[in-house]
C-alpha cells in the first residue's frame, strides 16, 4: 500500500480508524478534543505519524488520537524520528529516505519547547508562591498560564488554574500515567501544592503527588538535559532529590521502579566500547530491574565474544527480574555473593559464553510520564541478550542452588534480624560463609581436639560462639552436622536421633573419621549404644564411678569388632557422657523395645558383669539391675541367676566379653566338651576325694593301729570289750549273737542289763565307727547286725 | 577310693534313681568344688573345737545345694557332730506366731542325726547316751545318778529355758529308773517340741513351759550345749529351701524371719554360741532380691556383702556366702564318669559303658533339653542310671541303640521356687 496514495482515505481505513474519526453523532461517547494542537500541521501528521502507526511496536501509542478526551493522548515531543532513519517502501519496493529536517516544510514550526521550559523550570531552591502557598524546594515547572507547555508537561503548575481555598480532599488518589496538574480538581491541586509546600516530605501522601512531581524531574533530566546545558547542570540536584524521594516513598513499588530507572539512566556513563572490562558499578546490583548498562554490557560481551565473568554474572542475576530471585538474595547479599561466586567459578571457570542472538538491542529511557517520549540510545549493533533464555537459565540454576543453601538463614534473619551473627543463625550457613571471627573460634576448637574426647557442657560450647540460649533440636542437629564437616564428632549423637542436649548437659567432642551417618543407624550400633546407656546407669548407681568398671566397659567396646573403629570411638565418647550424666531408665525404654530377646540377654549379662567389676554389687547396683531387667522384659529372677553366676563364676579371672553383634549367637547344635576343663575338673575331683578321704576314710587307715592297741583289751580284761564298760560289753556280746533282733526283745535284754537301749546302741556303734569305720547295728525295728563287722570283731 | 561298699553304692544309686539327693555316699560322686568343701570342712572342725559357724550356700535350682548340704552334713557326722536338718516350707519358718516355727523345730528334732543314726531320729539315743554316761559315772562315784545329771545340767539352767530342759532330762532319767515308759515318751515328746500347750506339758512333766514359736532358736542353743555334754563334738543345723522365706508375701513376717537369721548370724560370727553351726541353702534371688531377699534387710546385706577385694581372679571363701555355680557340661562329664564308677563298684572291668558313650549321652540330652539341661541335672542323672540299669540286665544290648530311646523329662520344678505367694498386704474389694 502506498502511503502517498492512501493517506487521503486514511481516516476510514486501518486498525485505528475508529479512534481517528470523531463520532459526531454520539452523546456521551468520545468527544472531539477542543484544542487539538495537531491541527496547525495536518500535512505533516499523516506522513510522519503513519509511518509509526504501521511500523513500530508502539504504533498505538505513537499515533495521537487528536480529537478524543480520555483516549490516547497526542505525543507532543516525539523526537524519536530524529534519530530514526525514516524508511518507507514505495510501490516498487524502494525506500525513500528523508534527509531533510523534520521541521522543514510548509507547516508552522512550534515554538521551541526548551525556551518555554526554561521559563517555567525552577532550579533547586527557587521558590514560588502558588495560590498563597510558598513552594520552597524548586525543581518544578510552574508559571503563568501556558497552555501549550501545559499540554506537553503534566506536572506544569499553571498558576492561573483555580485552587480550592479550604477543603482538601485527601483521598486515595490512584496514580495514572495520564496524570496532569491541569486535569486535577481544584481540591486535589491544593493537596498537591500543600505537599510541595511541605518540602515534599509529608510521609503519608498520595503517591500521585510524588509521581506528578517526578514527571517534571524526568522531563528535565532526560529530555531537556539532552539538549540543554542548564538542564544538565540540574542533574546532580535531581539525582539527589530522586534518591531522597526513594527513601521516603520507596515502599510504593511503582514509584520505586520509576525512580530506580531514572537513577540508573542518570548514572549511565554513556556508551563506550568494551564496557564489560570495567567492574559493574555498585548501584547496578541494587536496582531490581535490569539496567540499560547491563543490557549494553551483555550485548557487547556477546558481540565481542567475551565470556561472561563472575562479577557481571552476579550483577545480572541480581538485577534481572526474569531470574527468579529468592528473598535470601536481598536479605543476605554478602553470603549470596560468596556462594554465587563459588558456584559460578566452579561451573564456568573460564566464564560463560553468550550467544550473539538475532534480536537487536534497543535501549531507551522508559519514562513514567506518558507525555514524555525519550530518544533511543545509540548503542550500536548489539544483540539483546535479555530475550534469550540459555544463559539466564544457567545463572538461574546457580542462583537456585545458592538460595537453597541460604534460605534457612534468610528465614531466620527475617524472624530475628538482630541475631545475624549468633550461633543459632550461623548454624544455618555453611562454615565457609561464617564471619571471620566465628571461623577462628572453630579453628581453635578443631586444633584442640586430641585422642581423648573433650567433655564440656553444651552451654560452654555455645558460649564460645556468644550464644547463651538453649539450642532447639534443629539447631543442635545443625551444630552436629557442622562439627561433622570439620571431622569433629559430637555425642549425644543428635544426627542419629539422640535426645537434644540441654544447655547444662555434658557433651563430648572427639576427632571423628569421615564416617557415614548411616553407619550409626544400623541395628548393631543401636544395640551397642543402648548397652552403654545402661552400662552408664549401672556404673553410676554402683556407688562411685569406678575406674575398674570404666576400664571394663572400654575393653568391651574394643572387643566389638563388628563395629568400625570410628563407631567404637564414638561409643567411647558416648559412654563418657553416660558416666557424667546417666540417663533415666524411663528415657531408654523406647530404645530397648526393638532389641531381640537374645540380645537383651547378652546385654543383661554384660551389665551384671559390670556391676560386679568391683567385686560385689551394692544394693543400689542390684536395684538398678532389677529395674533394667524389668525394662528389658526379662525374667526378674534371671537377674539373680546371672548375678550369681557372675559372682561365682570365672574364678580364673577370665573376663567374659559379650558381643552385641550378630556373631554373638553361639551355635548350639552340639555340645562341645572342653577337655582341658574336664582334666582340670578331674584334678580337682581327685583333690576333693583326697579331702573327703581324710574325713571319711583316714580313720580306717589308723584303725588297725587303734584296733591293735585295743585288741589286747578283750584278751586281757575279760568282760570289758574295746574300752566299753562291763554292761555295754555284755550287751555287745548279746547283740552279735543273732543277725537280727526285734526291738522289743532287745529292749528287754537291755533292761535286764540296766541299760537304755538307744543309749547303748549309740554308744556301741560310736565305738564301732571309731575302730572299724562301720556300725554294728543298723535299723530301728528290726535291728540288724552288720555282717561285715563280725569278721572284724575279735570275740 | 579303692572299694565301694555295696550298701553305699545301692544307697547312692537308689536315691539318684528316685531323683533325690543321696543321704550317704555323696563323697563318691562329688565333682570339683574343692575350695567350697575345704571351707566347710574347716567350719566343721571349728565347730568340733567349740567354735561356731554360719554359711549361706547360694546356688540356682539344680546347682547342687541340697547335695552339697547333705555332703557337709555327712562330713559333720563323720566328725562326731550331731546334725539337724529341715527344709523350710510355708508351714515351717524361723519365726512365726501360728506354730510354724515350732513345727520347724519339730522337724529338725525329728531329723536329728548322728553317725550311728544318719537317717535321723537320734534324739532319744543322744539323751540316753547322756544319761547312761551320767549313770555310769554315778556308779563309779557311788552317788545318785540324778545328782550327777543335775550337776551336768547346771550349766544349762543359766540359759533361756534351761531349767525346764534340765527338768525334762531328769524326768526321762526318772522314767527309766521307774520303768515309766509314759514319762520317757513325754520327755522325748517335749524335747521334740511336740507339746503344743503348757498345760499338757505341766500335766505330763511338771514343767511350766513348752517349746513354742518364740523359743526355737534358744532351744537349738540348749541342744547344742546338751549334745556336747553327751559326748558329741557339736551341733550343725542345716536349713534348706530358704527361698520359702523370700516367698512370704507379708513384709513383716518376712522381716521377722530375716531378723531371726540376723540374730543367728550375729551370734555365730561373734562366737557366742559354742558348738552350734548353721548352714542355710537358698537361691540367688533369696539372697539378692532387693525387695524381698536378704538384701532387702540392710543389716543382713552389709554383713553378707562379699569381700570387695575378692574381685574376679581372687577367691574368698571365708565370707558367710558360698556360691555354687550351676553345672557345666564338663562337670557333667566328670559326674557321669563317677556315676559309672560307682555303679561298677569302682571296678573298671565292670564298666557298662565305654568312655565315648558319655559325651554322646551328654549331647543327646543337650539336644533334647537345650541349655536348660545343665541347670536341671536331676532328670539327666536319673536317665543315666536307668540306662545303666538296662545295660546291666541286658548284657547283649548296644548302648548306641538304647541312647536314642532315652527320654528325658523336662524338669520345671525350679519354676515353683519362683512362685511367690499372692501379696496379702493389699487387697481390693468392692462394696
Amino acid at each position: 500500500m502506498s502511503i502517498r496514495e492512501s493517506h487521503s482515505v486514511l481516516p476510514a481505513s486501518g486498525r485505528y480508524a475508529r479512534f481517528n474519526r470523531p463520532s459526531t453523532n454520539l452523546v456521551g461517547g468520545t468527544q472531539p478534543h477542543p484544542d487539538d494542537i495537531r491541527k496547525p500541521g495536518p500535512v505533516v501528521e499523516p506522513l510522519e505519524a503513519l509511518m509509526h502507526q504501521y511500523t513500530g511496536r508502539y504504533a498505538r501509542f505513537n499515533r495521537p488520537s487528536t480529537n478524543l478526551v480520555g483516549g490516547t493522548q497526542p505525543y507532543p515531543d516525539d523526537t524519536r524520528r530524529i534519530q530514526q532513519p525514516a524508511g518507507v517502501a514505495d510501490e516498487h519496493g524502494f525506500f525513500t529516505l528523508h534527509r531533510e529536517s523534520v521541521g522543514s516544510g510548509t507547516f508552522k514550526i512550534p515554538k521551541a519547547p526548551a525556551h518555554a521550559a526554561k521559563n517555567h523550570w525552577l532550579r533547586a531552591g527557587e521558590s514560588i508562591t502558588v495560590a498563597g502557598l510558598v513552594l520552597p524546594g524548586g525543581l518544578i515547572y510552574a508559571g503563568k498560564k501556558d497552555t501549550r507547555f501545559g499540554l506537553k508537561e503534566p506536572s506544569f503548575i499553571d498558576c492561573s488554574l483555580p485552587v480550592r481555598g479550604s477543603a482538601d480532599d485527601f483521598e486515595p488518589w490512584y496514580p495514572s500515567y495520564w496524570l496532569a496538574y491541569k486535569d486535577l480538581t481544584p481540591g486535589k491541586r491544593l493537596s498537591y501544592l500543600q505537599w510541595l509546600a511541605d518540602d515534599r516530605s509529608t510521609p503519608q501522601t498520595a503517591i500521585s503527588h510524588v509521581l506528578l512531581f517526578f514527571f517534571g524531574l524526568e522531563r528535565r533530566a532526560v529530555l531537556e538535559a539532552a539538549s540543554d546545558e542548564d538542564a544538565r547542570a540540574d542533574i546532580p540536584a535531581i539525582k539527589a532529590e530522586v534518591a531522597r524521594l526513594l527513601g521516603l516513598y520507596g515502599a510504593n513499588t511503582s514509584f520505586r521502579s520509576h525512580a530506580l530507572r531514572l537513577l540508573d539512566y542518570l548514572s549511565f556513563p554513556g556508551v563506550t566500547a568494551q564496557m564489560y572490562l570495567q567492574a559493574p558499578p555498585a548501584h547496578l546490583a541494587e536496582s531490581q530491574q535490569m539496567s540499560m548498562h547491563m543490557h549494553i554490557v551483555l550485548g557487547q560481551m556477546a558481540a565481542d565474544k567475551y565470556p561472561l565473568n563472575t562479577d557481571w554474572a552476579l550483577a545480572w542475576v541480581r538485577s534481572d527480574p526474569y531470574v527468579s530471585r529468592r528473598t535470601s538474595l536481598f536479605r543476605c547479599p554478602d553470603q549470596f555473593q560468596l556462594l554465587f561466586r563459588q558456584g559460578f567459578e566452579k561451573r564456568y571457570p573460564r566464564g560463560l559464553k553468550l550467544l550473539n542472538n538475532k534480536t537487536r538491542l534497543r535501549v531507551s529511557y522508559q519514562s513514567a510520564s506518558a507525555y514524555l517520549m525519550t530518544p533511543e540510545l545509540p548503542v550500536g549493533d548489539l544483540p539483546d541478550i535479555s530475550v534469550t533464555t540459555g544463559a539466564r537459565n544457567k545463572l538461574q540454576s546457580i542462583a537456585d542452588e545458592c538460595s537453597l543453601v541460604l534460605d534457612p538463614y534468610s528465614r531466620y534473619l527475617a524472624r530475628n534480624p538482630d541475631k545475624a551473627e549468633t550461633l543459632e543463625g550461623l548454624l544455618l550457613l555453611p562454615v565457609a560463609l561464617w564471619p571471620q571471627e566465628s571461623r577462628q573460634i572453630l579453628a581453635h576448637l578443631q586444633a584442640g581436639m586430641g585422642q581423648e574426647a573433650i567433655l564440656m557442657t553444651l552451654a560452654e560450647l555455645t558460649a564460645r560462639f556468644k550464644s547463651t540460649t538453649t539450642l532447639p533440636r534443629d539447631k543442635a542437629i545443625a551444630l552436629a552436622r557442622m562439627l561433622d564437616t570439620l571431622q569433629i564428632g559430637m555425642e549425644p549423637d543428635v544426627l542419629a536421633g539422640s535426645r537434644t542436649p540441654k544447655a547444662q548437659d555434658v557433651i563430648a567432642l572427639f576427632t571423628a573419621g569421615p564416617e557415614e551417618a548411616a553407619l550409626r543407624t544400623t541395628a548393631d550400633y543401636h544395640t551397642a549404644a543402648v548397652t552403654l546407656d545402661l552400662a552408664g546407669l549401672v556404673i553410676k548407681a554402683n556407688a562411685s564411678a569406678s575406674p575398674a568398671a570404666a576400664a571394663l566397659s572400654d575393653a568391651h567396646i574394643d572387643s566389638w569388632s563388628h563395629l568400625s573403629l570410628a563407631q567404637r570411638k564414638r561409643l567411647k565418647a558416648h559412654l563418657q557422657i553416660q558416666l557424667q550424666q546417666p540417663p533415666t531408665l524411663a528415657s531408654l525404654k523406647k530404645k530397648l523395645e526393638p532389641l531381640k530377646p537374645d540380645q537383651k540377654h547378652i546385654i543383661a549379662r554384660f551389665l551384671v558383669h559390670l556391676a560386679q567389676a568391683d567385686g560385689a554389687a551394692t544394693t543400689a547396683g542390684v536395684k538398678i539391675l532389677e529395674r533394667i531387667y524389668k525394662a528389658l522384659q526379662l525374667e526378674p529372677q534371671s537377674l539373680y541367676s546371672d548375678l550369681h553366676s557372675a559372682a561365682a563364676g570365672s574364678p580364673g579371672g577370665t573376663t567374659v566379653y559379650v558381643s552385641t553383634g550378630p556373631a554373638a549367637s553361639v551355635a548350639t547344635t552340639g555340645i562341645v566338651l572342653d577337655m582341658a576343663r574336664v582334666a582340670q575338673l578331674q584334678r580337682e575331683t581327685v583333690k576333693v576325694s583326697a579331702l573327703l578321704a581324710e574325713v571319711f576314710q583316714d580313720e580306717q587307715v589308723q584303725a588297725p593301729a587303734a584296733a591293735d592297741s585295743v585288741e589286747h583289751a578283750p584278751a586281757s580284761s575279760g568282760p570289758s570289750l574295746y574300752g566299753l564298760d562291763s554292761g555295754h560289753s555284755a550287751f555287745l556280746r548279746l547283740l552279735i549273737s543273732r543277725p537280727e533282733w526285734s526291738r522289743q526283745a532287745l529292749h528287754e535284754a537291755a533292761a535286764g542289763l540296766e541299760l537304755m537301749l538307744d543309749g547303748a546302741l549309740e554308744h556301741i556303734n560310736d565305738m564301732a565307727f571309731e575302730l572299724f569305720d562301720m556300725p554294728i547295728s543298723e535299723g530301728d525295728d528290726p535291728i540288724e547286725i552288720n555282717p561285715d563287722i563280725l569278721n572284724e570283731l575279735a570275740l | 577310693m579303692s572299694t565301694i561298699r555295696a550298701k553305699d553304692r545301692d544307697a547312692v544309686i537308689q536315691s539318684l534313681r528316685a531323683g533325690v539327693v543321696p543321704r550317704v555316699g555323696q563323697h563318691l560322686i562329688q565333682v570339683g568344688r574343692a575350695g567350697e568343701l575345704a571351707a566347710l570342712i574347716k567350719d566343721v572342725e571349728r565347730l568340733a573345737e567349740g567354735g561356731s559357724a554360719f554359711r549361706v550356700v547360694v546356688g540356682e535350682y539344680g546347682a547342687g545345694k541340697t547335695f552339697f548340704l547333705n555332703l557337709v552334713r555327712s562330713i559333720a557326722m563323720e566328725r562326731k557332730l550331731v546334725t539337724m536338718h529341715a527344709d523350710l516350707n510355708p508351714d515351717r519358718r524361723l519365726h512365726a506366731s501360728g506354730g510354724q516355727a515350732r513345727s520347724l523345730y519339730a522337724e529338725l528334732a525329728k531329723n536329728m542325726a548322728t553317725r550311728t543314726k544318719p537317717e535321723g531320729g537320734a534324739l532319744q539315743g543322744i539323751v540316753e547316751k547322756f544319761i547312761s554316761q551320767a549313770k555310769s559315772e554315778a556308779r563309779n562315784k557311788g552317788v545318785d545318778s540324778e545328782t550327777i545329771i543335775r550337776q551336768y545340767l547346771a550349766e544349762l539352767t543359766e540359759m533361756v529355758n534351761g531349767y525346764d530342759f534340765a527338768e525334762v532330762i531328769a524326768a526321762y532319767c526318772r522314767g527309766f529308773e521307774q520303768g515309766n515308759e509314759q514319762l520317757k515318751a513325754d520327755a522325748i515328746r517335749w524335747l521334740r517340741g511336740e507339746f503344743t500347750t503348757r498345760t499338757d506339758a505341766r500335766a505330763a512333766l511338771g514343767v511350766r513351759t513348752c517349746i513354742d514359736d518364740a523359743s526355737v532358736y534358744d532351744q537349738l542353743k540348749l541342744l547344742s550345749r546338751f549334745v556336747r555334754l553327751a559326748g558329741f563334738a557339736g551341733l550343725m543345723v542345716c536349713l534348706d529351701e530358704l527361698v520359702n522365706l523370700y516367698k512370704l508375701a507379708n513384709t513383716q513376717a518376712r522381716n521377722a524371719n530375716y531378723e531371726q537369721i540376723l540374730r543367728i548370724l550375729n551370734d555365730s560370727l561373734q562366737g557366742s554360741t559354742g558348738g552350734l553351726g548353721f548352714v542355710l541353702g537358698g537361691t540367688p534371688e533369696f539372697l539378692m532380691d532387693t525387695r524381698r531377699g536378704l538384701y532387702s534387710y540392710p543389716a543382713l546385706q552389709s554383713r553378707l556383702a562379699e569381700n570387695t577385694f575378692a574381685k574376679s581372679g581372687y577367691v574368698d571363701l571365708s565370707g558367710p556366702v558360698i556360691r555354687l555355680t550351676s553345672l557345666t557340661p564338663e562337670d557333667f562329664y566328670v559326674l557321669l564318669l563317677n556315676l559309672r564308677n560307682v555303679y561298677a563298684c569302682a571296678d573298671p572291668a565292670k564298666h557298662l559303658l565305654p568312655d565315648e558313650a558319655i559325651p554322646a549321652f551328654i549331647s543327646h540330652c543337650g539336644q533334647r533339653l537345650g541349655e536348660a539341661y545343665f541347670r536341671t541335672p536331676r532328670t539327666t542323672i536319673t536317665a543315666f542310671i536307668n540306662l545303666l540299669a538296662v545295660l546291666e540286665q541286658n548284657p547283649g544290648a548296644d548302648w548306641r541303640e538304647l541312647l536314642g530311646a532315652v527320654e528325658i523329662a523336662r524338669d520345671d520344678a525350679g519354676q515353683q521356687d519362683l512362685h511367690v505367694e499372692a501379696d496379702d498386704e493389699l487387697t481390693s474389694f468392692r462394696l
